[in-house]
Order: structure tokens, then C-alpha cells, then sequence
């Protein structure tokens, strides 16, 4: 019988990616300079709370989304705000539960608020277990909840979703914008997409995307993003936009395909056609 | 025919217009959030999962259920560091990894830390091997009647089904642990 240390337990899992260099890279991490160098290279306003787990991940995000966009022109976009915060404080939010969350629209998030958040913006859990995010993501996979097992899926997701919010606001304007995002994160509206497309979508990419639209697009995406980049350099191997419904020629491509698929329904919810 | 090479994404991106439609955004009443929830939220909740799995396939429910007891006696600020991805796919939670939280709660004085740990059941591969205690004993039966409460009443019923346990061959611990899983 093979016998471990709990020590050993906690570190042999090296699966979510996060190797003994990355960790000492993320001990080492400066958050406030990271803050500062996200605001000046590309006008981010962060605030990591000190979390160097975050700090790293979300630098090394947009790190990537820089090289991506040079590399294959694809200007993507990045969010206007990333936080760190104390979760129980907004209204509704579940304890200590979440990895974070994606905000698209203005609004108060919890009642008699006087701060209002601003839309494209991401808040991470400063509570959540980031110090064992590795073993969590692996976890994750293994239960078909993430696409992949990768340690930035999470961080990549709501940076997905900023891509498609971008990519709504951009082609509808304002007004349609609200009305759209307002639908496809409506609960009722996500109990009907479940309903209908949970089979095709937990078989075919994850669990959690078959919970609302919004998350279809961000566990594709995110999964085409670690898809397409180097596990140990972090560096972009090719254009995770090829071949995939987020590819503006998407349209004329599949003109010659009649039959239902995935990818099908993500160009639909990604250009914010109707799927009823 | 001039044909223009563009990029993929060419149509879709536009970064002042997507600046001048940001600062036209309306205040909206509510919220509109995507959330990323992980697999379990909280130990408590996979526990409470892993309990109701084992007794639908019909599985030994010994572990899940000593260490949900365990769980629940433990003070908040401990309960707080245990996560999910702590806890075994059986119900399995570290014992040394919880007297290690336990000692840190102690120093820093933390409310309704004192004495010891309550003990958990953690993966045999934690333990050295000729510390592994078997299953089925005294000391795990008197865990459960203690679970239960009333030691004296359970005794007597232990004794009642002894004829019974002695009639079918079985092993009389066996058979009363039998009972209160």
C-alpha cells in the first residue's frame, strides 16, 4: 500500500497546470504593480485586495489576449474593471461559494447601495480557496462541471464573457444591448434553455454551460482558449477564432451544413439571434 | 477583383463605439450577472452529497456520517478552511490535516477552540499503515451509540437482537453496526 502525507495529498496533483514554478511565480507576485501595469497597458482598473492568486491569473489572461491580439488581429476585448471582494456583502450573492462573477449592466447589487457597478465588470470571491485552485479545477473536470481542467478556466471564463458582452453592445447599441443580456440571464428564461438544450450541451462540452446562454459562450470559449495556448510557456499556439462560430465567415460556412448542432447554437447566442 | 483580407472578428469589434455604448448604458434595476459557481460550494454541502449517493446505491454510509457528526461539532472558524476538494469522494477527510487547522485555531485564540480535534475518518493512504485501525471496533461501535445518545438504551436493544445475530451466524458487531448505519 502506497502511503502518502497529507503534504504530498495536496501537492502531487499538478493536473490544473499549476507547477511548483508557477506557485513560487505567484508567491512572488507584487499585486499592487500588477495593478498598476493592468491600468497602464491596457486601462483596467483592478483591485486584487492583495489576493496574488488573482492578481497572477488575471495579468496571465490578459497577457495571452495581448499576444492573441497581435498575433491574429483579433482585438479582443478586456474588461473595464476586475475586483476582489467580500461576496456576503451583496445582496442575494451565496456565501463563499463562487469562483466570481461577470456584471453587464449598471446597476446597485445589493439594496440602498450608493456605489454603482459599473457594466463589463469582473468580481472575484475574496474568499473563495484560491490557494487550492488547482485541486479545485481538477475537481471540477472530473465532475464534468468545467470544459477543461485547466487552472485559468476560471479566470478565462469571465473574461469570455466580457468578449461576448463586447461583442452584443458593439452590434445591437445600448437600448437592444439591455434588452438582450437582460433575457438570456433571466432565470426563467435559462430554465427553458436547460430544459431544452442541457443533453446536447453537458455531452458535449460541460454541465455548467448548460446553465443560462451567457455561460454556453464563456465554457466554449475559455475551452478554446486553453485549447490554443502552451501549457508551460502560456504562449498562444494558434488562433482559437478558427474554425469556430465566433468567426465572422461562421455564417457562410455553415449555409452548407442543414443539420442542428453545438456550434450552431453558440453562433446564435453569441450574435444574439433568437433560439426559441 | 480586389479582395480584401480581414480579420475574423473585423466586423464584431470596435472599441469607441463599444466606449460611447458603455457610457449610454441605462441604470438598470436589476442586476443582470453571470456567476461562476464551483462544483460544491461548501464542505457541508458535498458531505450532505456524498451521504445521499451512498445510500442511494446502497453503500456503507460508516465514514460520510461520522464525519458529518464531526463536521458539525466543529467551530466556525475551522468549518470556514475545510473546502471541498478536502473531502474524499467517500466522505474521507484528513484527520492530520484537521488537527493541523485545529492547532493554528488554538494559537490564535479562535472561540470554542480548546482541548482536542474531534476525530474524522481520513484516507487510509494518510495514516501509516500499521496505525490503521480495523473498522469494526469497540471503539467505533461506542462512536455511534455516543452519535445516537443514549448509550444505556442501546445496549439493551444490542443485547436484544443478540439471540437473532447469534441464530443468523453473523458477526455480532457487525450486526449492530449494521443497525445504526
Amino acid at each position: 500500500m502506497k502511503i502518502l502525507n497529507i503534504t504530498e495529498q495536496h501537492n502531487a496533483n499538478f493536473c490544473g497546470g499549476m507547477t511548483s514554478k508557477i506557485k513560487s511565480e505567484i508567491a512572488s507576485t507584487d499585486c499592487k504593480r500588477i495593478e498598476a501595469a493592468l491600468f497602464r497597458e491596457q486601462g483596467i482598473n483592478t483591485d486584487f485586495a492583495g489576493n496574488k492568486v488573482i492578481a497572477w491569473c488575471v495579468k496571465k489572461v490578459t497577457d495571452i489576449f495581448t499576444e492573441l491580439n497581435n498575433k491574429y488581429k483579433l482585438n479582443l476585448f478586456f474588461p473595464q474593471n476586475v475586483m476582489t471582494e467580500d461576496l456576503r456583502k451583496f445582496k442575494g450573492m451565496p456565501e463563499n461559494m463562487i469562483y466570481g462573477f461577470t456584471n453587464f449592466l449598471p446597476c446597485r447589487l445589493y439594496k440602498n447601495e450608493d456605489t454603482i457597478l459599473p457594466p463589463m465588470s469582473i468580481v472575484f470571491n475574496r474568499d473563495f480557496a484560491w490557494e487550492r485552485l488547482d485541486i479545485i479545477s481538477d475537481y471540477d473536470y472530473s465532475n464534468n462541471h468545467t470544459a477543461t481542467d485547466n487552472f485559468l478556466e476560471s479566470f478565462f471564463h469571465e473574461f469570455c464573457h466580457i468578449l461576448h458582452e463586447g461583442n452584443l453592445i458593439t452590434k445591437f447599441g445600448p437600448a437592444k444591448f439591455s434588452d438582450k443580456i437582460s433575457e438570456m440571464t433571466n432565470k426563467k428564461e435559462s430554465l427553458i434553455f436547460n430544459k431544452k438544450y442541457s443533453r446536447l450541451i453537458c455531452r458535449q462540452l460541460c454541465n455548467y454551460a448548460a446553465e443560462n446562454p451567457t455561460d454556453l459562450i464563456a465554457c466554449d470559449m475559455s475551452k478554446r482558449f486553453i485549447k490554443n495556448i502552451d501549457s508551460n510557456t502560456f504562449e498562444t499556439t494558434s488562433n482559437p477564432y478558427k474554425d469556430s462560430p465566433y468567426n465572422s465567415f461562421y455564417k457562410y460556412l455553415q449555409l452548407f451544413d442543414k443539420q442542428f448542432n453545438l456550434d450552431k447554437l453558440i453562433y446564435k447566442i453569441y450574435n444574439g439571434q433568437s433560439i426559441k | 477583383m480586389k479582395i480584401f483580407k480581414v480579420s475574423p472578428t473585423f466586423f464584431v469589434n470596435n472599441k469607441s463605439g463599444l466606449n460611447n455604448a458603455l457610457k449610454e448604458l441605462k441604470l438598470s434595476e436589476k442586476p443582470a450577472i453571470a456567476n461562476l459557481k464551483s462544483y460544491y460550494a461548501t464542505a457541508e454541502e458535498k458531505l450532505n452529497d456524498i451521504l445521499l449517493e451512498r445510500i442511494e446505491q446502497k453503500l456503507s454510509t460508516y465514514v460520510v456520517k461520522h464525519n458529518i457528526s464531526a463536521f458539525n461539532s466543529l467551530p466556525s472558524a475551522i468549518k470556514k478552511c475545510i473546502k471541498p476538494a478536502d473531502i474524499g469522494m467517500d466522505g474521507h477527510i484528513s484527520q492530520s490535516y484537521v488537527d493541523s487547522l485545529w492547532d493554528a485555531a488554538k494559537k490564535a485564540d479562535k472561540p470554542g477552540v480548546y482541548g482536542i480535534a474531534p476525530s474524522f475518518r481520513g484516507l487510509l493512504k494518510d495514516m501509516p499503515e500499521d496505525s490503521v485501525p480495523p473498522l469494526d471496533t469497540v471503539a467505533d461501535m461506542c462512536d455511534h451509540l455516543s452519535d445516537i445518545g443514549d448509550l444505556a438504551e442501546h445496549t439493551d436493544s444490542a443485547l436484544e437482537i443478540l439471540p437473532e445475530a447469534h441464530e443468523h451466524g453473523m458477526n455480532f458487531i457487525d450486526h449492530i453496526i449494521g443497525l445504526f448505519n
